[in-house]
């Protein structure tokens, strides 16, 4: 019986040796130094990704990016356990609200040094705020893998039909308005405006009327621009009903997609999804506040992991993405306005992609939504949104719900001091 | 075959076909969203979000399918995906069982303390454990390899304390017979306890293989290289933050649900295999 | 229960041993060593997959360390503290308790009726059982795209038809008040299945002469189900609730594929929603396993309530 038990304790370990050794194990390093990176250009944006990667490991016989593309949500996680273990790809491309805490931990490198005048890397290439948001204490740590400003989208087919001019979309808050009560009589939304998991749209509408979520390192939340600007759209989306509550970025770009929606805020990322789904649109700047034009920058940032030991290939891949034709091929595959600013106005771009043009337009008064901003996770989805979301469900008053939300920010914002 | 409450039994007719309108019901409501997935996978993109909404497509294309072959290696992602969720079910299986078997059939002191912290392994949620899990992993070396990916799953709480349930289902007089007769433990469990288990062992079975074949994170965390890439991470490339390529998703969702279908109506046969009619009725 | 009461007699009778013997003893004892033998494998990988993992989680969660930040700190129970004070837990343990309540009761009859439904010789009863089970196959990713286009309601399938014929429909992902329920609803449809299949495989496992000898005895078809079925599917259903409740204490994938970061006003926010916010979105990994660590608890205890209620161990 013992003999018989011992006998079937190694029948298992030699089960599960087999099982091991039958499958293969991954590829090992080849002679090119292979560098890894991580982003998360997923959907219609891979293949260009993909084609410029591919374009630069042709042109360098021994560097080889060996790039994976995974969901932005999946990167984050998956970058959290590798860098936990001292892992992690060579490169990274990520949303520059995550600089700093990566930066303040020593998990990406100085790269200061990088930034030579006349190269590709030049920091004259760029704009001032972009530039800003490739710093942490005075030190760079990222460069630049691409920029997008937002535009109002809308439909011509609508605007026709209810006797608006197509030609001439809202310029201006008051026509905007108008034009957004026009449409919803007519049994459409006049817009989708997302609230939730989406590119901001309301932190737009508080900017056009000189309001502010953080002003000054304190919260602006309360004050009576803020308030002035959530009575006004706050009562447009719950008693007038211009745009459905609730929406994610998704259903916002689902709701226009379908033809039930009249305007749309994003980037240009929507322009080939919304041409392929047939929409007959157009875009147009973001219509003026009471404060002047504004619009959101967004940016996905290059870090380098800090325990990477091949700097310079690393630094050549990025030097090639920056590039005058890697930037054109680069908004000519994906609609995105380069951040090169040398390129904003070129004809060359103007040719690779009309569309990229007029979001680059738009790069002079675009902002970033709390840059820099330690808590700009927590501020969003745990104070902002929220707040918003009271206000369109009709659950508390403007005023109670910009209360307490400024409370909760002016809370948070002290723990820092 | 099978074990009827209901047959054999005279005006039954009525109460069977309530029950099969019932059922008839209950499966198209279940089933409307995969009819919905299907046919998108048909339709061009234009027409997915059209208004008003159809079911049925407006034009007909295989546009996604012929896509989607040419946009990600379909074929390595499978065979990764056969790899790491076919081992994982068979030593799993096999694991599993032997455990249960213990827990089962077999008498020794701190048994049930050792069930219980089979049980405790059930209730720390991955999201808690993740970290150190990957640190585990890569202290062993194992990142990047299929070892790291199988050998974590190579047994499984859930499966344990399943097949300790249906084991004790089982009546002991089959085994005390094979016991008395000088049989032991092992062939008691290869060839009295297994062969009476085959509904059990096929349902487990179709369990770890479909957890394992739509794990997302798992793979993506261990290995690093796209060629180690499993389907649902191939999937998840067509869905972009803000613009998801709906038609090519329920394409490669449709062409990833069918070897399931597949393997579940294979499995189904083991399902109603029954049993005890082999040897208890003596 | 007899052997029970035996095994504890012995052990108490060798405590005066030193514990060397006492370990020798017990791996001399047959039965022991067997046991360990058919063990082995699995509580190597257990122990060092999962037990591990967790002690280190446990440890964790003793600590300060926000991940970005490069000091540890040992802090004692402050997590715990923080945990008490933070309504957040607290509104995440209701909706918990909320889905389970619903999702597990609703969940378990419905499944048990398909599954007692699908065991008889019933026309087409294989295309019934593998329709019922397909959700349970789906990845999440994807029930989540169709689901939130079915229940949209302005451009939703459902919401469409729905107005066709005049039932009023709901904001059902983006209202607070909907939110959960719809949910809920997408859990029970994905995991009634799962359940079936399972149930199925117990009833498959009762021995046909059982119903026979109730048949010669004259019993009818209540008194067959009440006292064959019943009896005999007991490990499975025990199996089936226990297993019911632990997942749903830990639902994440259906909720947050729904409703991400905690749906419309934290309306579906569940514990281990929260557990991922905080521990993968903000990075504060360490009050993420406090959470985690207190979740355990929580489900621990209840294990043991339903296991002793169910007086797991005469029965089993």
């Amino acid at each position: 019986m013992q003999r018989k038990s011992v006998r079937n304790m190694l029948s298992i370990a030699l089960v599960m040796a087999i099982a091991m050794l039958t499958v293969p194990f991954g590829a090992e390093a080849q002679s090119p130094v292979v560098i890894t990176f991580w982003n998360g250009f997923t959907g219609p944006d891979r293949p260009t990704v993909e084609a410029l990667v591919a374009e630069f490991n042709a042109a360098h016989a021994d560097i080889q990016i060996d790039m994976t593309i995974t969901p932005w949500d999946s990167l984050y996680q998956t970058l959290l356990g590798a860098m936990s273990a001292g892992e992690g790809p060579d490169l990274v491309g990520f949303n520059f609200n995550y600089v700093l805490q990566y930066a303040e931990s020593g998990l990406i490198m100085d790269i200061s040094d990088w930034f030579e005048e006349g190269s590709n890397l030049d920091l004259e290439n760029w704009p001032p705020a972009l530039v800003e948001r490739l710093q942490y204490d005075g030190k760079f740590y990222a460069v630049p893998m691409n920029f997008a400003t937002l535009l109002m989208y809308y439909n011509l087919d609508i605007f026709t039909e209810v006797g608006l001019d197509p030609e001439n979309p809202p310029a201006d808050w008051d026509t905007w308005i108008e034009a957004l009560r026009t449409i919803t009589e007519a049994g459409y939304y006049g817009i989708a405006i997302g609230e939730r998991q989406t590119i901001p749209n309301w932190p737009i509408l508080l900017w056009g009327n000189g309001a502010d979520v953080i002003v000054d390192g304190k919260s602006g939340l309360a004050t009576p621009e803020a308030i002035e600007a959530l009575e006004l759209w706050g009562g447009l989306v719950r008693d007038e009903e211009i745009s459905p509550f609730g929406l994610t970025g998704a259903e916002a770009d689902q709701l226009f997609q379908s033809g039930r929606a009249a305007m749309g805020i994003t980037g240009p990322w929507m322009v080939n999804g919304f041409l392929e789904a047939g929409v007959n649109f157009d875009v147009t700047p973001i219509p003026t506040g009471p404060a002047g034009p504004v619009t959101l920058a967004d940016s996905v940032v290059f870090v380098v992991n800090a325990s990477t030991t091949h700097e310079e290939e690393v630094k050549t891949f990025l030097d090639f993405w920056n590039s005058y034709d890697a930037q054109i091929t680069w908004s000519a595959g994906t609609g995105f306005p380069p951040a090169r600013l040398d390129l904003s106005d070129s004809p060359d771009l103007y040719e690779a992609n009309p569309w990229a043009a007029k979001f680059a337009a738009v790069v002079p008064y675009s902002r970033f939504f709390m840059g820099g901003q330690r808590h700009y996770t927590e501020i969003e989805n745990d104070i902002f949104v929220p707040m918003i979301q009271s206000i369109t469900q009709g659950v508390s008053s403007v005023e109670e719900a910009a209360t307490r939300a400024d409370e909760q920010l002016t809370r948070l914002l002290a723990q820092d001091d | 075959m099978g074990t009827s409450i209901l047959s054999h039994q005279r005006g039954s007719r009525l109460f069977f076909t309530a029950t099969w309108i019932f059922l008839a019901i209950a499966a198209a409501a279940i089933l409307l969203p995969f009819v919905w997935m299907v046919l998108t996978s048909f339709k061009p993109e234009s027409d997915v979000f059209a208004y008003p909404p159809r079911l049925w497509p407006n034009i007909w294309t295989l546009e996604n399918y012929t896509d989607i072959w040419q946009q990600i290696p379909m074929l390595r992602f499978f065979i990764n995906s056969v790899v790491f969720a076919g081992s994982v079910t068979i030593i799993s299986l096999f694991l599993d069982s032997l455990a249960a078997y213990a827990f089962s059939r077999l008498k020794f002191p701190g048994r049930d303390i050792l069930f219980l912290f089979v049980l405790i392994a059930l209730m720390l949620p991955f999201q808690v454990t993740f970290i150190p899990v990957y640190v585990t992993v890569q202290s062993m070396g194992l990142l990047n390899s299929f070892a790291g990916l199988i050998i974590p799953r190579a047994t499984n709480a859930f499966g344990i304390f399943m097949l300790r349930q249906f084991f004790n289902g089982i009546p002991h007089e089959l085994d005390d017979a094979a016991r008395i007769d000088g049989a032991t433990e092992f062939y008691i469990y290869s060839r009295v306890i297994l062969p009476l288990s085959g509904p059990a062992l096929a349902t487990l079975a179709v369990f770890h293989f479909m957890y394992n074949w739509n794990d997302f994170l798992w793979p993506l965390l261990i290995t690093k290289t796209t060629e180690m890439r499993n389907l649902p991470a191939g999937l998840a490339l067509f869905m972009g933050q803000h613009n998801i390529e709906y038609g090519l998703i329920m394409a490669g969702a449709t062409l990833a649900l069918l070897p399931l279908f597949i393997a579940f109506l294979f499995a189904q046969k083991y399902f109603v295999q029954s049993i005890v009619m082999t040897g208890l009725k003596e | 229960m007899m052997d029970n009461i035996q095994v504890q007699a012995s052990v108490s009778q060798s405590r005066r041993l030193p514990l060397s013997v006492r370990i020798r003893r017990a791996l001399s004892h047959p039965p022991t060593r067997q046991g360990l033998t058919f063990l082995f494998p699995s509580l190597v990988i257990l122990g060092v997959f999962v037990f591990w993992p967790i002690i280190q989680s446990l440890l964790l969660s003793l600590q300060r360390w926000r991940f970005g930040s490069s000091e540890v700190t040992w802090v004692g129970l402050d997590n715990y503290a923080r945990m008490l004070a933070d309504e957040r837990v607290w509104g995440a343990l209701q909706n918990t308790v909320y889905y389970t309540l619903v999702v597990v009761p609703v969940g378990l009859l419905l499944s048990l009726l398909f599954a007692l439904a699908l065991n008889e010789k019933l026309r087409g009863r294989v295309v019934f059982r593998a329709i019922y089970f397909l959700p349970v196959i789906a990845s999440f990713a994807i029930v989540a795209i169709v689901w939130r286009f079915l229940l949209n309601p302005d451009i939703g399938l459902l919401a469409y038809w729905f107005k066709l014929v005049g039932i009023p429909t709901r904001n059902w992902l983006r209202d607070a008040r909907y939110a959960m329920p719809a949910v809920m609803m997408v859990s029970i449809w994905k995991n009634v299945g799962f359940n079936m299949v399972i149930l199925l495989a117990g009833l498959q496992s009762i021995p046909e002469v059982y119903y026979e000898a109730a048949k010669v005895d004259g019993a009818n078809r209540w008194r067959r189900f009440r006292s064959v079925t019943m009896p005999l599917l007991r490990p499975t259903w025990i199996f089936v609730l226990i297993i019911s409740v632990i997942s749903s204490f830990q639902v994440f994938d259906q909720v947050w594929v729904m409703t991400p970061r905690g749906g419309p006003l934290f309306s579906t926010e569940t514990m281990v929603t929260y557990i991922y916010y905080q521990g993968i979105e903000l990075m504060d990994i360490s009050y993420a396993a406090g959470i985690g660590v207190m979740l355990f608890i929580i489900v621990f205890i209840l294990t043991l309530i339903q296991l002793r209620l169910l007086r797991f161990r005469d029965m089993d």
